[in-house]
């Protein structure tokens, strides 16, 4: 018996505490087959909140910790002589999973970055002679920690352009915390398995593709998106580069996702608002003033998106 | 209104002359500069709007340069800014949506905007009016008999700015009763909320958008009925439907209703449009009743 979206969400729900829009944007990266990218400090629950989409689906979980010494081997396999054998074999890295949780992204030296974020595109990864297909659904959520940046290599705007979307976690409220000290605090939680199936996740990805979207919404999407190429005066010192063409994509294809999960077959001018911000916040080159005067990016971006009149 | 934005205005020294061998300041003949929120008395985490309003003479295409004051304890949710250049005037309208975290008596300093004054050709800035809300909430000082003790002499310097403020108007109305912007010239959409608001409530634009809705049962019938609505509680054009049904005039449940099935009328698809017209009247009939 398929299952909803909405059961997903429920099930997560279940598991983790507060982080209503962390878990959505989990459920949606599924609906949408995108990848998501994490930013927060530790001990936000990003990793359980990874385990248990893998647990809730019934798929496999992999975690790769990403260290500066890792070998893009290390992720995506690599071919070994098996000397009774007397012959090559291949071992599988660890991206043949359903969810792949890449922790600490910008740890690790570019090519490991890119190895991965080419089988993220690609969906299929190749090791001597031979291409091995990603399994389906393939979901990976990398981590970012903005507190420790020494040492770190960072993400070069191309290669973030390949997340769907950037979640940023911050702290829960008082009474979250409160109730994560009584479900967590004595006896480590269960994750809730089986809330839907792989196959559940390839049905609603086909559903989602389905939703309609209004020609006024898509001038709105194509608008938002040119906002960050021409921002408004008061940003235009802020801003070096808009977003690409790949993130007027994202917004429909999200927005149509969001349509799917509050089980609506159209769109509406509230789903492509409301998933602009973590399309966009990634994919706009900012200059050093934004760093350098303290001004949070996000204002930018929403001030950008405020610029647009809605339909 | 020219005589306030006199007062209003003062002459910028050396240090604004200097701003503007960097950046030229813009020529302009501001006619008017107000700054006003959906309500004074807004509720604790209930979202509500400040308008800035600048009316100018001549026909600006984009005006920058407005500054917004310091918001205090608001946090901003969104900004919206519309420039609208009609015959001979420009609108300006910039819609900030806030929401105030805690109670009390919120004292927002003038907007301002630093320009060439047309008239006379000197650097100048001019200012908007101050603002000054009170949030109801635990916080509020409001409340206790020290609270209405305290509230005693707000209420008084109140009322005498409202008086100094009513002789203002009139004495402008009397001098001056023409727009800056004609007022055949501008499209619908872009006329001012609160204008409509007080025109059309919103029963009365429920019986328009379902004459309009019976008349033409099509996407453009959705989407003109869906305006009326919008207009008729105070909201603009470019709001999304989580904007509308957060203002106080969207409150009854009846008519949210009736937003979030105009809503589905006007972006479905051709194929499912004529249910959601007809769930549209439905909800329509059910609020007017």
């Amino acid at each position: 018996m398929s299952s909803a979206p909405r059961e997903l969400l429920a099930a997560l729900g279940r598991t983790i505490v507060g982080q209503h829009e962390t878990l959505e944007a989990l459920v949606l990266a599924a609906i949408a087959d995108g990848h998501v990218l994490l930013e927060g400090p530790p001990g936000l629950a990003k990793t359980r909140a990874c385990r248990a989409l893998a647990a809730a689906l019934d798929g496999d979980f992999k975690r790769v910790q990403f260290t500066p010494d890792l070998l893009p081997s290390d992720v995506v396999g690599t071919r070994i002589f098996d000397q009774s054998e007397t012959a090559f074999s291949t071992v599988l890295g660890p991206v043949f999973t359903n969810v792949l949780l890449a922790d600490e992204i910008n740890r690790a030296p570019a090519k490991v970055q890119s190895a991965l974020l080419e089988a993220m595109q690609e969906r299929q990864v190749t090791i001597g002679p031979q291409t091995h297909p990603l399994p389906d659904p393939f979901v990976v959520l990398a981590t970012m920690n903005p507190l420790d940046a020494d040492g770190t290599y960072a993400l070069p705007l191309a290669q973030m352009d390949r997340f769907l979307m950037k979640i940023v976690l911050d702290y829960p409220t008082r009474e979250e915390e409160r109730r994560i000290l009584e479900r967590f605090g004595a006896d480590d939680v269960d994750l809730v398995r089986g809330a839907a199936s792989l196959d559940d996740v390839r049905a609603w990805r086909a559903g989602a593709r389905d939703v309609h979207a209004d020609e006024k919404l898509k001038d709105y999407v194509v608008d938002l998106v040119a906002a960050t190429r021409r921002p408004s005066p008061d940003a235009s010192g802020y801003v070096e580069r808009g977003a690409s063409p790949r993130a007027t994509l994202a917004i429909l294809r999200l927005a149509r996702a969001k349509a799917y999960l509050e089980s609506r077959s159209f769109v509406l001018p509230d789903d492509v608002r409301t998933v602009a911000l973590p399309v966009l916040r990634h994919r706009i080159a900012f200059s050093y003033r934004v760093q350098a005067e303290s001004i949070d990016p996000d204002a930018l971006v929403r001030a950008c998106i405020a610029t647009v009149p809605a339909p | 209104m020219r005589a306030s934005i006199v007062v209003a205005a003062f002459a910028l020294t050396a240090a604004l002359a200097g701003a503007a061998g960097a950046d030229p300041l813009p020529r302009l003949s501001v006619a008017s500069f107000t700054f006003s929120a959906d309500t004074r008395t807004p509720a604790q985490e209930q979202p509500f709007h400040l308008v800035i309003d600048v009316r100018l003479n001549g026909r600006v295409v984009d005006l920058e340069g407005v500054v917004l004051p310091q918001l205090g304890t608001l946090e901003i949710l969104g900004d919206e800014k519309h420039t609208l250049a009609a015959g001979s005037g420009t609108a300006y309208r910039e819609t900030i949506a806030v929401v105030a975290h805690q109670g009390g008596e919120i004292r927002i300093p003038p907007a301002y905007l630093d320009a060439v004054d047309a008239r006379d050709g000197k650097p100048k800035r001019f200012l908007s009016n101050e603002l000054t809300l009170h949030v109801a909430g635990p916080a509020s000082v409001l409340t206790g008999p020290r609270g209405v003790a305290r509230l005693l002499p707000i209420l008084g310097f109140l009322a005498g700015a409202l008086v100094i403020v009513g002789l203002a108007f009139a004495a402008f109305g009397m001098r001056r009763p023409a727009a800056v912007v004609p007022a055949s010239e501008p499209p619908p959409s872009e006329k001012p909320a609160v204008a409509l608001a007080r025109s059309d409530g919103p029963s009365e634009a429920a019986a328009i958008a379902r004459e309009r809705l019976v008349r033409d049962p099509s996407r453009e019938g959705a989407l003109a009925a869906r305006s009326a609505l919008w207009r008729a509680v105070g909201a603009n054009d470019g709001e999304t439907l989580a904007d509308v049904v957060r203002r106080p005039a969207a409150h009854d449940p009846a008519l949210r209703a009736v937003l979030r099935a105009l809503e589905r009328a006007a972006f479905t698809d051709d194929l499912d449009r004529p249910a959601a017209i007809d769930d549209a009247l439905r909800a329509l009939d059910g609020y007017r009743a």
